[in-house]
């Protein structure tokens, strides 16, 4: 006990050396045995360990992405030619898609500047363009692209040997191991004069251009695609040669790496390059002919057009002639029209004057191209009616006529009563006489007749009062209205009764002029009534307005009258009343 | 048919192109050698019913003030390297192109060709010196260019060799 009290530092140092014995000097044993079995307890944990790391502060990273970065610098640096061979088909693919995402859009924007220029190459482009069916920006660049890859090098780079070569003309072909070789030489040469660093993939030829002629070279890891371009170049054949070598690469992988001067291994590489031997020609003498032909056609075509449209202005002055005619009494023209060739005009004529062929030909305009349409009309022009009563005249020379100071048309001259009523019943029936006012009080029944100029006349009268009571003016059902179409009757009338005064008055009679209203029987008897009355007083006041005697004027209803045919109910009768003036009357002073 | 590059160097006026011109006959004029340096040739050899065709790049003269363009060797089944039996100067200059040659492809075969054959040997080299110079190249061939000496077997020699 006191031993323990007396000596704790003699215990303490027991107790390290015994844990030295156990775990070696500074753990040494410890850390032998830890780090004999490190790898195996490492890679048990590292994933898990190196995850957990992350989740926690995100230091993994930090220290791996400076690592990574230089190791991956120090790989390019060294094996740059492997890496470059194994990325080159990848960076290639997503360089051309970058590259032709941007062409398109650069394509589309041009299209639209183009679209929106105008010059009068542009009209004649877009009438050509138009012409044979293709897109404007199509066609422009048909213009502009004209082209032919001629020739078609693959070239193995290392050796500048030819691996195959595909031509339009075969004669060309026998020369083209020394082509190759020559490129390849010139290829070395360029690199050699003008890159003084010799980073060589930086320089190399990618194109040699003389005149017309283009060597489109593109390089690849193992070979080179040369081809040889007449004309102007498009920027498809740039991506389309880039796109075969790619493909070139990837098919012949292995023969390109192990090459030794063999090239059976690239016989069948033809197909991949057909694609990349195409052509652009100007327009072939296929094409001219088709154009003659086309131009033929169109010379054609227009000749008809410009001929009928030569007729056509024939006709349409022949219309136009025509209608500015002035047509003479009697003739209207309604209508004028092209139709079938010929100019068809509508007329009314009336049948009593010239015909309408007759017209035209004193107009002097030959009938071959025009057709007459007719319908006959009663014309009440002056001129019309002063024809038709001097042809009447004219077969009556005994009557000749005037216009007196009141400017009615006076007749006068010798006639036998029978030509006389005769006469008087034909120039009634002349439409339209009324308005010349006339009077025939002038004309004398010849003293040649048996009977006395006083029996005459009262014959006369008789015949008169018989026209008028023979007239009928007929209405519509319920109206009472006069129709228009009952104006001729009217007025036909009105000359009747200014004659029949005349005479009247000649004898010394007098007369009355009953007008009497009918109606049928459809509607009551009371409304039949008053629609006769109305009938008959709307005819009286239309005689009135026409210069008839108030008085001599007897209008009448007669309500509702039951005929067979209801439509003969409906009207008015005229009825005259003859009779010998009373003393008294003829006696008033 | 195998095609294999072969290169021809040497200094100036040992007679290389002459030595083609006598395997060859030349297609395209001297002058693209004097554009870039370079002259292309290309002939047809057989042996045993086997088919070779040699592309035959015919290097510029080279001498002491300027190099060649070793880019040219590229690719080359083998090079020839010409000296001049009549000029003491052609082999040391040859063996510097030879040093140049194999610093940039020092796999690729390299021939010695003693030129001039036709003309008495008037150098101030014994048999022995060449021969050990000649030690450093795959063969050598005494050949001329004039009488055609041994220039057939030459290429033949080239086109069918291997190691």
């Amino acid at each position: 006990m006191s031993n323990q009290q007396q000596n704790p530092d003699a215990q303490d140092n027991s107790l390290d050396k015994i844990r030295q014995l156990i775990v070696g000097r500074d753990d040494k044993y410890v850390k032998d045995v830890v780090s004999r079995d490190a790898k195996v307890i490492v890679t048990d944990v590292v994933s898990e360990a190196l995850h957990e790391r992350e989740n926690a502060d995100g230091s993994v990273n930090k220290v791996l992405v400076p690592l990574v970065e230089k190791s991956l610098h120090r790989s390019i640096e060294a094996n740059s030619e492997k890496i470059v061979g194994t990325l080159y088909p990848l960076v290639g693919t997503l360089v051309r898609k970058a590259v032709s995402s941007f062409l398109v859009d650069f394509v589309e924007r041009t299209n639209a500047l183009i679209e929106n220029s105008f010059s009068p190459k542009s009209v004649s482009w877009r009438f050509k363009a138009w012409q044979s069916g293709v897109k404007y920006a199509d066609f422009v660049a048909s213009q502009v692209y004209q082209y032919q890859v001629q020739q078609l090098f693959v070239i193995h780079r290392e050796t500048g040997t030819l691996l195959h070569t595909m031509s339009t003309d075969p004669d060309r072909s026998k020369d083209a191991d020394l082509i190759s070789s020559m490129l390849v030489a010139i290829n070395d040469f360029v690199a050699d004069a003008f890159q003084p660093t010799g980073n060589e993939a930086e320089n190399e030829l990618g194109e040699i251009k003389t005149g017309d002629f283009t060597l489109l070279i593109k390089i690849g890891p193992q070979a080179i695609l040369v081809a040889a371009v007449v004309g102007s170049v498009p920027p498809e054949i740039r991506s389309k040669l880039q796109q075969t070598l790619e493909e070139f690469h990837q098919f012949y992988q292995k023969p390109l790496l192990e090459y030794e001067g063999d090239n059976s291994a690239f016989e069948g590489c033809e197909t991949l390059l057909n694609d990349c031997l195409i052509s652009q020609k100007k327009e072939s003498e296929g094409g001219k002919k088709k154009h003659l032909v086309g131009a033929l056609v169109l010379g054609a075509v227009l000749i008809i057009l410009m001929f009928l449209a030569f007729l056509r202005i024939e006709l349409s002055i022949l219309q136009n002639t025509i209608r500015s005619l002035t047509p003479p009494a009697g003739i209207v023209i309604t209508d004028t029209a092209i139709e079938n060739g010929k100019v068809q005009v509508r007329m009314l004529r009336d049948p009593s004057i010239l015909t309408a062929p007759q017209w035209l030909e004193n107009e002097g305009i030959a009938l071959n191209d025009v057709v007459l349409y007719e319908e006959p009309f009663v014309s009440l022009q002056a001129s019309v009616v002063e024809e038709k009563l001097n042809r009447l005249l004219s077969v009556y020379p005994a009557v000749t006529s005037r216009i007196d100071e009141k400017n009615n048309l006076k007749f006068s001259g010798n006639l036998p009563l029978g030509a006389l009523t005769q006469f008087t019943r034909e120039l009634n029936a002349i439409p339209g006489i009324l308005q010349l006012k006339p009077d025939l009080s002038g004309i004398s029944i010849t003293a040649g007749q048996a009977m006395s100029n006083k029996a005459l006349k009262e014959a006369l009268l008789a015949e008169l009062a018989a026209q008028v009571s023979a007239v009928k003016i007929d209405f519509a059902t319920n109206q009472q209205a006069l129709a228009p179409s009952q104006t001729q009757t009217l007025e036909d009338l009105t000359l009747l009764l200014k004659q029949l005064q005349d005479v009247a008055q000649q004898l010394n009679l007098t007369f009355a002029v009953f007008v009497m209203g009918a109606s049928d029987n459809s509607g009551t008897p009371t409304r039949n009534l008053e629609l006769s009355r109305a009938r008959a007083k709307n005819v009286s006041e239309a005689l009135i307005n026409m210069g008839i005697n108030e008085d001599v004027l007897f209008p009448i209803g007669l309500g509702q009258v039951s005929l067979q045919e209801a439509s003969m109910g409906r009207t008015v009768f005229i009825n005259v009343l003859v009779s010998q003036r009373s003393s008294n009357e003829g006696e008033t002073p | 048919m195998i095609q294999k590059k072969v290169c021809i160097l040497g200094p100036t006026g040992v007679g290389k192109t002459s030595l083609v011109k006598q395997f060859v006959e030349g297609i395209f004029s001297d002058k693209y050698k004097t554009t870039i340096g370079v002259k292309i040739d290309k002939k047809q050899v057989n042996k045993d019913g086997l088919g070779v065709q040699l592309l035959i790049w015919d290097l510029e003269g080279i001498d002491r003030y300027c190099g060649f363009n070793p880019r040219y060797l590229r690719g080359a089944t083998a090079y020839i390297v010409v000296v001049d039996q009549t000029r003491s100067q052609s082999l040391l200059e040859g063996m510097e192109i030879l040093a140049m040659a194999q610093e940039h492809y020092p796999d690729i075969p390299a021939f010695f060709v003693v030129n001039k054959a036709d003309l008495p040997s008037s150098w101030h080299w014994s048999e022995e010196e060449v021969a050990t110079y000649a030690s450093k190249f795959k063969s050598m061939t005494k050949t001329s260019a004039k009488t055609g000496e041994n220039v057939e077997d030459l290429f033949s020699t080239i086109a069918f060799w291997s190691e």
